[in-house]
């Protein structure tokens, strides 16, 4: 009919995919590098999910695919790594106070060395992924793309046939790392519209712990920023994880974060996702516990304005007997903003005497915005005991009045009353450091809804 | 009534009992104490029947019957009533459906017709106004939002309902404040009679301030160590558990 | 556990006992969908031109439309040129009493439990037979007529009070609204009609008995009530069929309008055959479109469901709540059993302002059973402190069947107050050792449990009828529950 085609995401990124394959030569045939093929072929496959696919019922994402988004092409060769920005980035904004971590910085998806800033123990192997793919071959080999299922999931396999760099995080059996990894994603869009593709593995072996905080910020507002991470994460037996993920991008970002868990007998996790700001984030959080008496922890907090939309999806798999899962998810939505949250529970056949909780909770503050929440469970098991509750609302009339007869004025004791409501979350939460952080940016946030 | 033998059980493969031996007579009331995990709330479990106990040794006779051989509801037909520390709720029964139930079972079992709806009603009124508890109880749902002097006060009606010739009473004063501890007792105490008996498990002494045992028996790992008269709970009560420890271990 | 997994086995032999075949002459239209057998039907029906030109026009677009397949079950897709979509019981004129009626059709009723003998008895219930496609008998009529109150078969309102089946029909359930619901309105047969005018409680409970009897038939009926400002009734819907290989079709409408002040109280009994318990073979497809519209300001619509039967189910009874003020609810308990599947809940959609509704679901799997809930509640934008609570609860009896949730809230409003809570357990071992402590045995036991457990929504069902569903239910899940 018309003339004029319209602009399609997908077949640039297949376009890219082209040129990135023809530019690799040498690295064309590696292990590595059919991985990535295998998921561009899939990717060819899928389409860009619209509002008819049950998963993205709530959210629309034609802002992102009607745009051109280019990605650091000419950097992707491995011996031009690590040639970011020659200025030098204060990141000062971007490390909470009184975190002695272990920093690595990406920029558009690429790590950057002089930005980052490791130190080297025993048993630890914190890199970049672009560098392990050359040095730790064997491991990346057995480990890339075992965990994070692309079919079906379009973002998934677009990024699995771009990935290049990220974080490569091992820690051996029965190490406990002393410092926090604070990851720092910053996309800087002073060239164009920005892709970044974040690719994370990590391997936790038995009796290892480890702390992890992932931090999304961009560095201008110049132009729209696409940022798809994938993080594959394996947990060994009786390892712990404690994660925390911290979504700040600006209102011309756009984020798609897909994060596995597969955990191994005994082993706990406790990840936190905070979003706080960019345009669209869509995060898709599974845990598959294949090893029995884990425990898994799901904390989410997410305060929406403006136009923003913020879709959490989580996916709890109990394959094996005897696992816990606690899911804790609030938000408040202001100004014409949009709050999804689908949760489900799969408890799988074998799955006896599993235990699983989900809890999502919701304050509307505006008369504009809207929340979508269905939290599911899909039972096969009958020895168990799971529950899920949701709400939404908006404050509670008694209490906000109860202050007021105390002399709190109206806006003070709204503000507080908000706070509470996300303090619930933030009780869970172990890391003090992030945890002030995260408040004082909550506090910050809250004066705006 | 009641001749415990060398009684053993585990759970998950664990020995919690290691051979008790207790001998209770109609008319009789025993008191069991001890510290935490000792075995007490265990002993009750195995002798009402749990499945999640496993009995590895010894006998119980129960009026001539093997009480380890018959299935719980039986037990419970033939006399045998545990009154629950954690009485568990079932949504949706009401307490005066649940009695009936129970009562009407024990019935058919020795071969009794059903109780009239009536006659039902009017035994529990009465044995409710023994026990002072308020008509409005019997429509609420089995233990459901129960505080824990009702839940308490649950068990011993339907004890009362029941009739049963031997009444086991796990951790009953727990959770209870001074005045409902006093008219669980007192219940107690009003249902004793010749014909039957008791054994009230407690981790306190002040239970027997108000049920007044014959025999005190103290349990620790799983034996019976030591048994006296009332006066020996008191002692318990005023020294605690580590001077018949240390006797043990003398004896050992 | 051993006791208790015999006991649960033993449900798989619970057996259909509806399951038998009357033998009296049937009038049926050749098997086949097409226009010609739509205008057959309407013919035979002696309709006015109006509905046919509806019917066809409903046909038009359901042949644009696809079977849905979102719904959590599985099945073979009906072969819609294999069903015969016109069947009726041959009666020599019309009946005048219930006498009058066929004798085998008078022992058939006296085999489902509902001898008509009997219900001349109950003077408080009004009832409507459906054999098949068409209403064979109502009883009632007279008295209630001199309130004003209609309750006729569909067929006979189309007649009398053409005037107000055209107001309404299609009204709350387009003809284009789904793929089931299409369908129907293009074929379907008979069903019942009730109007309750202006400021009259309906003094009767009114009823429809439904029964698929010939072989190869589809059942589709259309119900449709219409409650007046201030005007109330409370109605009952039964149904079953005989036992047969083949899957039977069951693609009902039923379509509520209550205006101001109005209150309508839908119960159903759904006892479809479910199926061979063995193979699974056989069994009705249940795809049944039911809503209601709360168009009045303080208006009331509440259905209450127990769903044992069929070998798939896909129904949601839903309320529009457009009055302000007006209230929906929703009880349900399904049962699943053996190889049966089942995909129920409800929508629940605020558009007035201080609209609430209540969903209290309540679901049982036993054997192989596959049993969903699906629920929706929307808040739009102007639903001022509309409130709801959902409460959904799955019981799991044995270790092969499966329990599932799927609730959609979506609001749009600040005020809105929506609380949903869901819990899936079995019966727990603590709970049976507290009964067996006192002198039940497993199944006295876990027949207590179950009605404690269903309780909420057994007692928001009429009093005739609540007797009847707890026996449908002990003996859904007789062997495993008693």
């Amino acid at each position: 009919m018309n003339v004029e085609t319209a602009f399609d995401l997908k077949d640039k990124l297949l376009e890219d995919f082209k040129k990135f394959d023809e530019q690799l030569n040498g690295q064309s045939t590696s292990v590595f590098h059919g991985k990535r093929k295998s998921a561009s072929e899939e990717f060819k496959l899928l389409s860009f999910p619209t509002k008819k696919h049950e998963e993205w019922k709530y959210t629309n994402i034609k802002a992102i695919t009607e745009k051109n988004f280019d990605q650091n092409t000419s950097d992707l060769l491995l011996d031009s790594l690590s040639n970011s920005l020659n200025e030098k980035i204060d990141l000062a904004a971007y490390l909470p106070e009184g975190l002695d971590a272990d920093v690595l910085v990406f920029i558009n998806g690429e790590w950057s060395s002089s930005h980052s800033n490791v130190s080297h123990a025993d048993g630890i192997t914190v890199k970049s992924l672009a560098v392990a793919i050359a040095e730790d071959t064997d491991l990346i080999n057995e480990h890339f793309g075992k965990y994070a299922k692309y079919n079906d999931n379009t973002f998934a396999a677009m990024n699995s046939s771009f990935a290049k760099d990220g974080l490569f995080l091992h820690v051996a059996k029965s190490q406990a790392i002393a410092k926090p990894i604070l990851c720092l994603y910053l996309n800087d869009t002073s060239k164009g519209n920005q892709l970044s593709i974040n690719r994370n593995l990590i391997l936790v072996d038995e009796n290892a712990q480890v702390q992890i905080i992932e931090g999304h910020y961009n560095l201008n507002d110049d132009n729209f920023s696409l940022t798809n991470n994938l993080t594959e994460v394996l947990v060994g037996k009786n390892a712990k994880i404690d994660h925390y993920k911290l979504q700040l991008e600006n209102d011309k970002a756009y984020q798609y974060n897909f994060c596995q868990f597969v955990q191994q007998q005994s082993s706990t996790v406790h990840t936190n996702t905070v979003t706080l700001s960019g345009e669209l984030v869509r995060n898709d959080l599974h845990f598959l516990l294949e090893g029995e008496h884990c425990d898994s922890f799901l904390n989410g907090i997410y305060l929406s304005d403006g136009t923003q939309l913020f879709d959490n999806h989580s996916l709890v798999d109990h394959a094996v007997p005897n696992c816990m899962s606690d899911e804790f998810y609030k938000g408040i939505m202001g100004g014409s903003s949009k709050g999804v949250f689908n949760g489900k529970i799969l408890v799988r056949e074998d799955a006896q005497k599993t235990n699983a909780f989900q809890s999502n909770k919701n304050v509307l503050v505006s008369d504009n915005a809207s929340i979508n929440t269905k939290p599911q469970l899909e039972i096969f098991a009958d020895d168990v005991r799971c529950t899920h509750g949701a709400t939404t609302g908006q404050m509670d009339d008694e209490a906000l009045f109860y202050m007021q007869a105390r002399g709190i004025g109206k806006e003070t004791a709204r503000k507080i009353l908000l706070r509470s409501f996300i303090g619930e979350v933030m009780e869970r939460m172990n890391s003090k450091p992030i945890v002030d952080y995260v408040n004082e940016l909550i506090e910050a946030k809250i004066e705006t809804l | 009534m009641i001749k415990i033998e060398n009684l053993q059980a585990s759970v998950d493969g664990k020995e919690i009992l290691r051979g008790i031996n207790l001998e209770v007579k109609a008319g009789e009331v025993h008191a069991i104490m001890g510290p935490n995990g000792s075995g007490k709330s265990t002993l009750a479990s195995v002798l009402a029947g749990k499945e999640d106990y496993e009995v590895t040794g010894g006998s119980v006779n129960f009026d001539g019957k093997d009480l380890l051989d018959l299935e719980p509801e039986d037990r419970s037909r033939e006399g045998v009533f545990l009154a629950f520390q954690y009485p568990i709720a079932i949504p949706g029964v009401s307490i005066a459906n649940f009695i009936k139930t129970a009562v009407n079972e024990k019935r058919k079992y020795h071969g009794m017709e059903d109780v009239k709806a009536t006659d039902f009603l009017k035994m529990i009124k009465e044995k409710m106004s023994l026990l002072e508890i308020d008509n409005k109880f019997l429509g609420r749902s089995l233990n459901e939002g129960f505080s824990g002097g009702e839940k308490k006060r649950n068990e011993i009606l339907q004890m009362a309902m029941l009739e049963p010739k031997l009444s086991i009473l796990d951790e009953t004063d727990s959770g209870l404040d001074i005045d409902a501890l006093k008219i669980v007792a007192n219940g107690v105490n009003k249902l004793k009679s010749d014909k039957n008996a008791s054994i009230v498990i407690t981790h306190y002494q002040r239970l027997l301030d108000h049920i007044v045992p014959d025999f005190v028996h103290v349990l620790l790992d799983g034996k019976i160590v030591k048994s006296g008269d009332k006066n020996l709970a008191l002692e318990l009560e005023e020294k605690g558990y580590d001077w018949i420890k240390e006797e043990q271990k003398a004896l050992a | 556990m051993s006791d208790f997994q015999s006991t649960i086995d033993d449900v798989t032999q619970s057996e259909y006992k509806w399951g038998f075949v009357s033998d009296f002459d049937e009038d049926t239209v050749p098997k086949g969908l097409s226009e010609d057998i739509i205008r057959l039907i309407s013919k035979k029906k002696e309709e006015p031109e109006w509905l046919l030109e509806w019917r066809l026009e409903a046909f038009k677009h359901f042949q644009t439309m696809v079977e849905p397949e979102w719904a959590n079950v599985h099945y073979e897709k009906p072969n819609l040129q294999e069903i015969k979509y016109y069947s009726a019981p041959m009666s020599k004129k019309t009946l005048e009493s219930l006498d009058e009626l066929d004798p085998e059709m008078k022992s058939m009723y006296d085999r489902l439990g509902i001898s008509i003998e009997e219900q001349k008895r109950l003077a408080n219930v009004a009832i409507d037979f459906v054999v098949d496609s068409v209403s064979v008998q109502t009883t009632f009529k007279e008295e209630l007529s001199k309130l004003g109150v209609i309750f006729s078969s569909f067929s006979e309102a189309v007649k009398d009070h053409p005037e107000l089946v055209k107001k309404y029909l299609g009204s709350v359930v387009p003809p284009r609204d789904n793929y089931y619901a299409a369908l129907n309105s293009a074929v379907f047969t008979d069903g019942s009609f009730c109007f309750i005018p202006k400021g009259v409680r309906c003094p009767m409970e009114l009823s429809t008995y439904f029964r698929i009897n010939a072989a190869g038939t589809g059942q589709f009926e259309r119900t449709l009530i219409v409650a007046e400002d201030d005007a109330y009734v409370s109605y009952l819907e039964g149904c079953t069929a005989p036992q047969r290989d083949e899957n039977q079709l069951h693609a009902a409408v039923v379509e509520i309008v209550a205006m101001k002040n109005a209150e309508v109280k839908y119960s159903t009994v759904q006892n479809w055959y479910p199926g061979n318990p063995e193979t699974g073979k056989g069994g009705v497809f249940n795809f049944v479109t039911k809503r209601g519209i709360c168009k009045g300001d303080n208006s009331k619509i509440s259905w209450t469901q127990v769903e044992t039967g069929s070998a798939v189910t896909w129904k949601y009874p839903s309320v529009i709540l457009l009055g302000d003020n007006s209230l929906g609810e929703f009880y349900s308990v399904a049962v699943t059993t053996n190889f049966q599947q089942a995909d129920t809940g409800t929508k629940m959609i605020h558009i007035g302002k201080n609209t609430k509704s209540r969903i209290v679901s309540k679901g049982i799997s036993a054997g192989k059973s596959q049993n969903s809930y699906r629920g929706l509640v929307q808040v739009k934008r102007n639903a001022k402190n509309a409130y709801n609570f959902s409460q959904c609860d799955s019981l799991l009896i044995g270790d092969r069947c499966g329990a599932h949730t799927f609730p959609y809230i979506e609001s749009n409003n600040p005020s809105a107050q929506i609380e949903h809570e869901a819990t899936t357990s079995k019966i727990g071992e603590e709970m049976l050792f507290y009964c067996q402590q006192r002198g039940m045995d497993l199944e006295t036991a876990t027949a207590l449990i179950i009605n404690g457990f269903v309780k909420e929504v057994m007692e928001k069902l009429p009093m005739e009828f609540a007797v009847e569903a707890k026996k449908l239910l002990s003996i859904t899940l007789e062997g495993s529950v008693g």
